[in-house]
C-alpha cells in the first residue's frame, strides 16, 4: 500500500468515527418519562423568578417550550 | 395551548418557556415565517428575548404564564427542547409525560387524556393533584 492510498484509509476512518461520535450525541434526547425533572429557576415576562420545585408539589406542571418563529 | 390552559388550568400549572428563536431572520429563516411576518432577529440580551414573548403572546392571544429561558440557553439544552416540545411533571417531580421534537412532533393535545387521570391528594397542608401515567 502506497502512503497516498494510506491517508486516504486513514481520512475515512477518520471522518466515520466522527459521524458515529456525532450521532451519540444527537441520541441524547432530554430528560425522559419516570426521570427527575431538572430543577430551574427563570423569570417571567414581568421579571419574577419562577423556580420549578416550588410548583411541583401543588399541581402538575406543564411546559409548552417554543419561540414565535 | 391556549385551550388546554383555559380548560385545564385549576388542574396544573402551565408554563410557556421562550427559548431561542426556531427561524430567526438573521439564521434559519423559512419563507412561511415571512410570509407570516414572524421576522425576528435572534434575541442577542434577556430584554430583546422577553419582548419577542411579549409580542408573541399579544400576536397570538395567548394568556399562559410566561418564562423566559435565559442568553446561556440552559434550560433549553437540558430539557433539549429546541425548537418546540411539550413536557408535563408530576407531583414527586418526575417527568410523566414527553413529547416528540417539534414542530412535527410538537403536539400539545396529546397530553388531553392526562386531564382524566388526576386525582386529589390530601396532604397535611393542602390538596394537592395527582396524575395517572398517560399511555401513549
Amino acid at each position: 500500500m502506497n502512503k497516498s492510498l494510506f491517508f486516504i484509509y486513514f481520512f475515512i476512518l477518520c471522518f466515520f468515527f466522527s459521524q458515529s461520535t456525532n450521532s451519540a450525541i444527537m441520541v441524547e434526547d432530554g430528560p425522559d418519562v419516570g426521570e427527575v425533572a431538572p430543577d430551574f429557576t427563570l423569570k417571567d415576562i414581568n421579571g419574577k423568578d419562577f423556580t420549578l420545585s416550588s410548583f411541583k408539589k401543588i399541581k402538575p406542571v406543564v411546559l409548552f417550550f417554543g419561540s414565535c418563529t | 395551548m391556549q385551550s388546554l390552559y383555559d380548560n385545564y388550568k385549576d388542574k396544573a400549572q402551565f408554563f410557556i418557556i421562550y427559548i431561542r428563536e426556531a427561524h430567526p431572520a438573521d439564521g434559519w429563516q423559512v419563507p412561511q415565517n415571512i410570509q407570516d411576518g414572524w421576522v425576528i432577529l435572534e434575541p442577542t440580551t434577556w430584554e430583546e428575548r422577553r419582548k419577542a414573548s411579549q409580542d408573541m403572546l399579544e400576536r397570538m392571544e395567548l394568556t399562559i404564564p410566561t418564562l423566559i429561558d435565559n442568553m446561556d440557553n440552559k434550560v433549553d439544552e437540558v430539557y433539549k427542547s429546541w425548537p418546540d416540545r411539550v413536557y408535563v411533571i408530576g407531583l414527586d417531580g418526575k417527568i410523566i409525560y414527553k413529547g416528540g421534537e417539534g414542530p412535527w412532533n410538537f403536539k400539545p393535545l396529546e397530553i388531553e387524556p392526562l386531564f382524566a387521570t388526576f386525582t386529589l391528594v390530601n396532604t397535611s397542608s393542602k390538596t394537592a393533584i395527582s396524575w395517572g401515567v398517560l399511555k401513549r
